[in-house]
């Protein structure tokens, strides 16, 4: 036994008038360790929430009349920069909750798993509360490529392959105007377009809503694109049944030259 | 010198030493040795070295004692304090933290000759000495297992609460360092 030790420890305690530290300063530093773990996961959230938003206003029923596979187009309606920003955040909650007081304890499978399912659950609560289309939107003002719905855009810019998207800018009985993310204007017409089709697209889409256009380039007169359907960009969140009556197809009502531009 | 009856367990002395802080040096009394012996393998160090370590070690834990978490044992929470001075003294040090395995008790490397005993291998003196040689040159992470285990005689649990590693990432450290250790080994035989 080294008395030594004990003694210089007590004198050490008495000299310098140590004290236990507060319970209370140990409660909230173990809380604290909380938050960066919470933070992440509320981003996390965020991001599944815009992620359910992209793959939900991805176009990937009209993906038979895109030159892509479903697969691609799934992909390809996937907002990158969320992928990335939730891969980051759930690292980050991971490794943040390992060093919460008990987080050691548990498999770093136990934690992805745990941390995506709350990110899941959060974000999906999110998307039906309509924080997904929310976030989308703001991102669209700072970069179209970072949105869902600016990608889509992009992946629907090919009025050469049958396809067209953009902002509607003049509405009229017979036509209207888009202008694509590339600035140009593009005048639509409407006269290929079923009835059916036109009262959905008088109802659902006024001026300065985005729309994608399926038909096919007008090869006489510049920047003419005859409409075989349109379809509001953003047609409507999970559960509302409403998007079932304006799903495209092709028709014995269309006419013949939409029936072959749309089975090309 | 205290004098804490032998059946006050660690965490009533703890909760006393709120109290009263002499009752602390019953806890100081029932940790040195034990404490001593672990920062001695853990760490290259003089003896100097080991006494203002283990000072500074105590008083940590006394200012600690607010923190200590009934759901460990408080063994396991004294020993955690003191892997996570010891790691901290040689970041200040700017140094490795290496062992001195040169001149590391008998008894160790019977413990750790028990660990290939049970898989019906037999060592040579020699062969344990070897054994010796080579836990030198182990990783850290794999060092700090092989100590708590064979070393302090700690169960898989309390190496966990000790290294703040699930109790699956102490098996896989163990299996690696003993494989290493097999590794090596096979060269000289």
């Amino acid at each position: 036994m080294n008395i030594n030790l004990i003694q210089k420890i007590n004198k050490e305690i008495k000299d310098k008038d140590l004290k236990p530290t507060s319970r209370l300063v140990f409660q909230v530093k173990n809380l604290s360790l909380w938050i960066p773990g919470i933070f992440s996961i509320i981003v996390g959230a965020f991001a599944v929430s815009s992620l359910i938003f992209g793959i939900d206003h991805g176009g990937l029923r009209y993906s038979s009349y895109l030159d892509t596979s479903f697969i691609v187009t799934a992909i390809q309606a996937l907002p990158y920069v969320w992928v990335v920003l939730a891969t980051l955040f759930g690292l980050i909650a991971i490794r943040s909750l390992r060093i919460t007081r008990h987080g050691y304890k548990y498999k770093a499978a136990t934690l992805i798993l745990g941390s995506l399912l709350a990110s899941i659950v959060l974000g999906g609560v999110g998307y039906v509360a309509g924080i997904g289309q929310y976030i989308d939107k703001k991102l669209e003002q700072v970069s179209p490529r970072m949105s869902a719905l600016g990608q889509q855009q992009v992946v629907w810019n090919n009025p050469n392959r049958g396809r067209l998207s953009g902002e509607v800018r003049k509405v009229r009985d017979d036509y209207f105007t888009v202008k694509d993310v590339s600035g140009d204007i593009w005048l639509v017409t409407l006269d290929e377009v079923s009835g059916k089709d036109t009262v959905i697209f008088n109802t659902l889409v006024d001026k300065n809503n985005k729309v994608r256009v399926i038909g096919y380039v007008d090869t006489e007169i510049n920047q003419t694109f005859h409409a075989c359907f349109v379809t509001p960009l953003v047609e409507s969140r999970l559960g509302e049944i409403h998007r079932l009556s304006i799903l495209p197809y092709v028709s014995d009502q269309m006419s013949e030259t939409c029936q072959d531009a749309l089975r090309k | 010198m205290n004098n804490e009856p032998a059946n006050t367990s660690d965490a009533e002395l703890a909760s006393q030493s709120l109290e009263n802080a002499d009752h602390f040096s019953g806890i100081v009394e029932r940790y040195e040795l034990k404490l001593d012996r672990y920062v001695r393998r853990r760490a290259r160090v003089t003896n100097e070295d080991v006494q203002d370590i283990l000072q500074d070690i105590f008083i940590r834990v006394y200012t600690h004692l607010n923190d200590f978490d009934p759901k460990l044992s408080f063994s396991s929470w004294i020993y955690r304090i003191a892997h996570n001075y010891i790691i901290s003294w040689y970041r200040k040090k700017n140094v490795r933290t290496r062992d001195r395995i040169g001149d590391i008790e008998q008894d160790v490397m019977h413990n750790v000759a028990d660990l290939y005993d049970a898989e019906h291998l037999q060592w040579s003196s020699e062969m344990k000495g070897t054994i010796a040689n080579y836990l030198v040159d182990l990783p850290d992470k794999y060092r700090a297992v092989i100590l708590l285990r064979f070393f302090e005689d700690k169960d898989y649990g309390e190496i966990s609460d000790i290294l703040e590693i699930p109790p699956g990432t102490v098996a896989t450290r163990l299996n690696r360092a003993k494989k290493q250790l097999e590794k090596e080994l096979a060269k000289h035989m």
